[in-house]
């Protein structure tokens, strides 16, 4: 009797297209060269191989310049396993080029929020049931996956509690899951789990409270206040990226629109020098006093967001806090106003209560993860009035932020919205 | 981000060669790897940096090496 062997390779990685890997490589190729920071530490620790036999976890952005990220881990020794920190902010030619280079990344443009849960949690996972020794997080959400978890088996129970909004809902389904998989899964990576280098604002927050609460398990790096970071990419990542996104996915003039920055640190800074070399007229708002007047000795008028409605018509969020611009803001904005996020999280804007409203006709946009240097028709998003979706938008050369749109579209939808 | 990561790079470094020594907490990378990942971009946009001489870094109080500033310095 003949034996039927399936052999099935279990492809360790999932990404949109592994056929978009040759065009990845080559715009790695060119990020190289744009980033000789890590070229230079590449040069100069691979022989030694300092990261040898270190099992890394990465939870960021998975575009071009993330991949040099990676390979500079992997030339350092590290077995590296990826996955982005946003469901929208994949370059899949990115993550189609290191996969085909053979490290597992799960990350593709266009996640559904339990799509990128499942995407962290196989970047956590590691063969033989082992977990990562040390993590890249940017935001903190591989951080806050496994805290839960840990606190879980401790016999906390938040996971079975109601929940605030569907991504919390998602993290509880995944650890309710584990922990049906296997009730120790936490405690035995935690054991192993060595530390975690966290590269935004947002994760660093979560960071020190955790710290405060006696709640954090290893030690943690902040590279968000290296100067080199946050005075740097925040400040003039920013200022780069602001107007590219607006461009891609919306191509409206900037020039003479009046342009509302909310909050003043060096996100805003950034957005607003970005603003008003295009030309708009450019107001900040703020909590903070001391940022608040230094907008106002920059030359920027300083008010509140309620005093711009009716007037404004791009709004920005840099603030890394909640609730910044609410469903009743938008209700009284102009029509055709602009509104989005460049923070790190999206709750900045209330756009799952903008959705759950209904009746509205907000139309959110996703633009389509392009290379600067490559010079096409901005005309590759897609206008959607249904469900929520954000955009995602990366390139080169020096860092961009995810960009979220709303964009109230005709008379009807101001009327629907006042409705 | 060439900047960022190569603090991501040097902070993972950081925590893998002391990891038995490590206590847990929030850390910030030195300024001196600070200043090291700032003068790794330098070369690349054709900056050219002023070196101190000893006289000068006598009564700065400062190594002509570097680090330059205090920790308070807001930059």
């Amino acid at each position: 009797m003949p034996t039927t062997t399936r052999t099935e390779t279990k492809q360790d990685y999932k990404v949109a297209d592994i056929n978009l890997a040759d065009w990845g490589r080559k715009e790695i190729s060119i990020a190289e060269q744009e980033m000789p920071g890590l070229m230079a530490i590449r040069e100069k620790y691979a022989p030694g191989k300092p990261l040898q036999g270190a099992r890394v976890t990465g939870s960021l952005h998975m575009t071009i310049q993330t991949a040099v990220l990676i390979e500079t881990l992997v030339a350092l020794g590290a077995d590296v396993r990826w996955a982005s920190c946003n469901i929208f902010s994949t370059q899949d030619h990115a993550a189609a080029a290191i996969a085909k280079a053979g490290v597992p990344v799960f990350a593709w443009k266009g996640e559904s929020l339990a799509e990128y849960w499942w995407c962290t949690n196989r970047a956590i996972s590691f063969p033989d049931g082992k977990g990562p020794q040390l993590v890249v997080d940017d935001g903190g959400d591989v951080t806050l996956l496994i805290h839960k978890g840990y606190q879980l088996e401790e016999g906390n129970d938040w996971a079975k509690s109601p929940s605030q909004s569907k991504e919390e809902q998602c993290i509880k389904d995944l650890l309710l899951a584990v922990q049906g998989e296997n009730p120790f899964r936490w405690h035995e990576l935690v054991n192993e789990w060595r530390g975690v280098s966290e590269e935004t604002t947002t994760g660093v927050h979560r960071l020190y409270k955790m710290q405060q609460q006696n709640q954090l398990l290893v030690p943690a790096i902040n590279v968000n206040d290296s100067v080199t970071k946050s005075k740097f990419d925040n400040l003039y990542g920013c200022r780069h990226s602001l107007v590219d996104g607006l461009n891609r996915a919306l191509d409206v003039m900037i020039g003479g629109k009046v342009a509302v920055i909310c909050g003043y640190g060096d996100v805003g800074k950034g957005c607003a020098q970005s603003l008003r070399g295009q030309g708009a007229r450019v107001v900040i708002t703020e909590i903070d006093p001391i940022n608040a007047l230094q907008a106002a000795m920059e030359g920027y008028q300083v008010t509140t967001l309620e005093d711009t409605l009716g007037w404004g018509d791009i709004y920005v969020t840099t603030t890394g806090n909640v609730d910044i611009i609410t469903v009743a803001h938008m209700e009284r904005m102009k029509n055709q106003a602009i509104v989005c996020n460049i923070g790190h999280f999206d709750n900045e804007i209330q756009v799952d209560p903008l959705n759950d409203r209904g009746g509205h006709q907000a139309h959110q946009h996703q633009a389509a993860g392009r290379q600067v240097h490559v010079p096409r028709r901005p005309r590759d998003f897609h206008a959607r009035g249904g469900p929520s979706r954000k955009s995602g938008l990366r390139h080169r050369p020096s860092e961009l932020r995810d960009v979220e749109f709303i964009l109230q579209s005709g008379p009807r939808a101001a009327r629907s919205l006042a409705e | 981000m060439s900047n960022s990561f190569s603090n991501q790079v040097l902070a993972q470094l950081d925590l893998w060669r002391n990891k038995d020594t490590y206590k847990v907490g929030v850390y910030v990378l030195s300024k001196q790897l600070d200043e090291e990942v700032a003068r790794l971009h330098l070369q690349k946009i054709g900056v050219k940096l002023t070196k101190l001489t000893e006289k000068q870094a006598e009564y700065l109080g400062v190594p002509v090496e570097g680090p330059y500033k205090s920790e308070h310095y807001r930059y």
